[in-house]
């Protein structure tokens, strides 16, 4: 499969405190990225990056095998970055009207189909919408004209679990098409578990594990035991643990073969949001 | 950039109750003779124009501008060009008022002085938007205009220093002769430089500006 984003050493750092550190990511086409990681962790970071919103201090980005700062990939490009849209004085149907002389494929019927199916009114201003209803605004902005790519920072953020649905459906048939695919950041971990082909998660700048959701969801586990059993398990099983207040979590790889070592400790599935939680809070055997 | 033009009249227009009252407000005060109504029309409308920065950085639209394709181009040449319109427009509209309130007040006319005095607040205007679109791409629109009042006031302030405690005089008087004799060639030479170089200069920070 081609690459859709290739980036290779990306270095970007903010005022000594924060520091995007050597990220390589390569996204094929026809597939759902999910970026995960807590507050600060560099997400938005990284998608502002690719989108050139920030400058980069190193490496390279391509985007469709092109450079990331070639206009013309931006025609192939839909967004949705976390509090940035359009003035709020502004109406639907001036965006409408602005977004087709920006565009060369912009479909105003598309356009207006999307805000019917989202029951989104075209003559109210947008500070008149519920958060909600902005951010469905912000999304049948993003593909009304037909890009290749959607680039999506907290899509799903203030959206109810309906709406939420409805707006993982839409990004589910975009992606039917082999040659389009999204990168998604979220907090919301469980939509990533509905969707994601592939999963990132990113801790203090860093890129902590990539994998493919399925991989992921089926290898790692949590393997639950006492206090004292703790003692018990190989230090090379244990990627990560937290202690709670009568027994341990221990994150685990390889769900299967561990079940099988440890009988007489019950292994969990586990869910993208513990294994955040735990990739990132959780303590390291030395 | 047609788009962001568009942008940029829709929100004129979502802001024109807001414009015609205040335009009514000044214009019966100007009709009054508190104000000179050449002055009133085209300030206040640029003013109101400049607002439209504000909801630009309150809404963080400029971040999204730099993932529309020539966005950043495109936004920096829109916000002049409907400056200029508007400032084109409101100067037809202030001239018309102009020669409509001496014609009815005063029963005569006077083409050449309101054509003069509309084409001397335009270039106050271009001097006010050249100095200011430049500051606000790079420091917000907020502190923008802090550091324009500072940079104005300062300016003055130095200007009055070494006018009042040095032997060095500043004859104005030459240059407002040149610039009361060629008039209709000057104003419009003088704008078209004014607005080029803070033109480039704006495309410049706002290209390479992080959001």
């Amino acid at each position: 499969m081609n690459s859709v984003i290739e980036i290779k050493e990306l270095k970007k750092k903010y005022d000594d405190k924060f520091e995007l550190g050597e990220i390589n990511i390569d996204i094929p086409s026809g597939s759902i990225v999910g970026l995960v990681g807590e507050n600060g962790a560099g997400k938005t970071t990284l998608i502002k990056s690719i989108l050139n919103i920030i400058k980069k201090d190193k490496g390279s980005i391509k985007i469709f095998g092109k450079d990331y700062k070639d206009e013309s990939v931006k025609e192939e490009i839909g967004v949705v970055l976390d509090d940035t849209f359009f003035p709020e004085i502004l109406t639907a149907k001036d965006i409408n009207s602005s977004m087709k002389s920006i565009y060369k494929n912009w479909d105003s019927g598309l356009f207006f189909n999307y805000l019917k199916e989202f029951n989104l009114p075209k003559n109210k201003t947008i500070k008149s919408l519920s958060k909600g209803m902005r951010k469905k605004l912000e999304i049948a902005t993003s593909l009304a004209h037909k890009p290749k790519l959607l680039i999506l920072d907290e899509p799903t953020s203030g959206l109810d679990p309906v709406v939420r649905s409805e707006v993982l459906d839409i990004f589910l048939k975009f992606i039917e098409d082999d040659e389009h695919s999204i990168l998604l950041s979220t907090h919301i971990t469980s939509d990533l578990e509905h969707i994601a082909d592939e999963i990132i998660f990113i801790d203090d700048g860093k890129i902590v594990l990539e994998n493919s959701r399925d991989e992921l969801m089926d290898n790692y586990a949590i393997l639950k035991c006492d206090i004292d059993y703790f003692s018990k398990i190989a230090k090379e099983d244990i990627l990560r643990f937290r202690k709670t207040k009568y027994s341990y979590e221990i994150l685990v790889n390889n769900r299967e073969k561990i079940s099988k070592k440890y009988q007489d400790c019950v292994v969990d599935k586990i869910s993208i949001e513990d294994l955040m939680v735990l990739m990132i809070k959780g303590e390291k055997i030395c | 950039m047609l788009g962001f033009i568009k942008k940029d009249l829709f929100m004129i227009k979502a802001n024109l109750k807001t414009f015609l009252i205040i335009f009514a407000l000044y214009i019966v005060l100007a009709i009054q003779g508190s104000f000179d109504i050449t002055f009133v029309i085209p300030l206040i409308g640029i003013m109101l124009f400049i607002t439209t920065f504000s909801y630009d950085d309150y809404n963080n639209w400029n971040a999204y501008v730099a993932t529309i394709p020539n966005g950043r181009r495109n936004a920096v040449r829109a916000k002049y060009v409907v400056s200029i319109i508007l400032m084109i427009v409101l100067g037809i509209i202030s001239f018309g008022m102009a020669i409509g309130v001496d014609y009815f007040i005063k029963n005569q006319v006077y083409i050449d002085q309101s054509l003069s005095s509309v084409l001397g607040i335009l270039l106050s205007i271009v001097i006010i938007i050249s100095l200011l679109y430049p500051i606000m791409f790079k420091f917000g629109s907020t502190n923008g205009r802090v550091i324009l009042f500072v940079v104005v006031f300062g300016f003055a302030a130095i200007i009055g220093f070494v006018a009042n405690y040095t032997s060095i005089s500043f004859n104005t008087s030459q240059i407002k002769e040149l610039l009361e004799k060629y008039v209709y060639i000057a104003i419009p030479v003088m704008s078209v430089i004014l607005l080029t170089i803070s033109y480039l200069i704006s495309s410049k920070i706002y290209r390479n500006k992080e959001f």
